[in-house]
């Protein structure tokens, strides 16, 4: 702050010229003369030390703060292009899988191909299939789905229930009910499969990330174990021109 | 001999004058403080302008990274999703156990019995067996009564001449 300084000096030298017109005393003078200048400049320095000091001090913290903040970010930043790279081999060619497994909707469809491909497989008689789509709050939904058959053998149809409780998508049964009528065994399985909503946006790109744990990587395994259901692959075919007639 | 010709009342008192080069002292080390101080400070705020253009760089760098993989990040949350959400719906009771109860009764039947009518839910299985004769009746009560269920309840016991024994269970796991 050199105009404290130049203050500093001016208001010492007014001082040094005008002592008699103050009316201090020429003996003083002298004695003030020694010291004014030393003294002065040492108030100065404590003055620009202060206000300088302070200042610099300040900018100084809060750069510090800053810099410390910058680190804390680009470790957390680090640590999640860490984890993005490092995400084990096949784990996110499973996304599709897991997908399958809890789609965000028309889970009964997917449910009730399977089961009725399984069903046919053992060559079992379907009687009645009914579905009852149930949304929630959450936006998800759950659907009920009813199927009667009719069977020739217990344990072929103990077979069956098991592998229904293995399909993809996720298909639990709910209740089951099995009478003989007429000499004919008659299963009435109750079986509740479920539509999610998928996630609608990702954590801020500050947020840190965790990889799969062993758990969920297990998890993740157990649903890859489902039976998937069987699409139809349309091959791509070449376009083709058809001949003009009128030519 | 040195002559002073300066008037005595113009010249400075002794103890002023010492008091003066204290003050000079304490000025010049005020002012090499100043200075030591100043330079510091301006050192210390030009290297930290420093280290922070450097670490905003490496941050837009790493940000550029995490924006180049963000499909890796969205396949990754979709499958923390998924699992997450099939972890909580099987850890719902479902009727496994039930149906396993009613596989391993069907096995252990072996034909020889019948099942009239069965139903279960998430909690129990109530079955109904219609057997020929007192020694298969002994036999299923024999292998039923082993098994580690929660519970076992008779809930009907019925003879008929025409088919044989009526029994009901109330079975839990």
């Amino acid at each position: 702050m050199p105009w404290i300084e130049t203050a500093a000096i001016k208001l010492s030298l007014l001082l040094l010229n005008n002592m008699k017109k103050f009316g201090i005393p020429v003996s003083l003078e002298a004695n003030i003369k020694v010291i004014f200048i030393p003294f002065v400049t040492t108030i100065a320095c404590i003055t620009i030390f202060s206000l300088l000091g302070l200042n610099g001090y300040k900018r100084v913290v809060s750069r510090l703060t800053e810099l410390r903040e910058l680190g804390k970010t680009e470790k957390l930043l680090q640590n999640k292009v860490d984890v993005l790279r490092n995400i084990p081999e096949g784990i996110l060619d499973k996304a599709d899988v897991a997908l399958i497994v809890l789609p965000e909707s028309n889970a009964a469809t997917y449910s009730v191909a399977q089961i009725r491909k399984s069903i046919v497989e053992y060559n079992f008689t379907i009687n009645k299939i009914d579905t009852k789509i149930q949304g929630n709050k959450e936006g998800s939904e759950k659907a009920l789905i009813t199927f009667e058959i009719s069977y020739d053998d217990e344990l072929r149809l103990m077979e069956l229930l098991g592998k229904i409780q293995s399909i993809a998508p996720l298909t639990r049964i709910e209740a089951l009910i099995v009478k003989t009528i007429n000499n004919v065994g008659v299963a009435e399985i109750e079986l509740v499969t479920y539509g999610l909503d998928l996630p609608t946006q990702l954590p801020a790109i500050t947020e840190p990330i965790v990889s799969l744990n062993e758990n969920e990587i297990d998890t993740l395994d157990l649903m890859s174990g489902l039976t998937m259901p069987q699409t139809t692959k349309l091959d791509k075919k070449e376009f083709i021109n058809r001949n003009n007639p009128f030519q | 001999m040195a002559i002073n010709l300066i008037p005595q009342e113009t010249k400075p008192k002794a103890s002023i004058l010492n008091l003066s080069k204290k003050l000079k002292k304490i000025a010049v080390i005020s002012m090499i403080t100043l200075i030591f101080s100043l330079i510091i400070l301006i050192g210390s705020i030009l290297i930290l302008d420093y280290r922070i253009n450097r670490g905003k760089s490496g941050q837009d760098n790493l940000l550029a990274q995490i924006k180049a993989l963000e499909l890796t990040e969205k396949k990754l949350y979709l499958i923390k999703d998924r699992v997450d959400n099939y972890n909580k719906l099987t850890s719902v009771k479902g009727t496994k156990e039930e149906i396993q109860m009613l596989s391993e009764i069907y096995q252990n039947l072996g034909g020889v019995g019948e099942v009239e009518e069965t139903s279960l839910d998430t909690d129990k299985l109530n079955i109904a067996f219609i057997l020929p004769d007192s020694q298969i009746l002994t036999r299923l009560l024999a292998t039923m009564v082993v098994r580690d269920y929660k519970s076992l309840e008779m809930a009907g016991f019925a003879l008929d001449r025409n088919s044989g024994y009526k029994v009901k269970f109330v079975i839990a796991k």
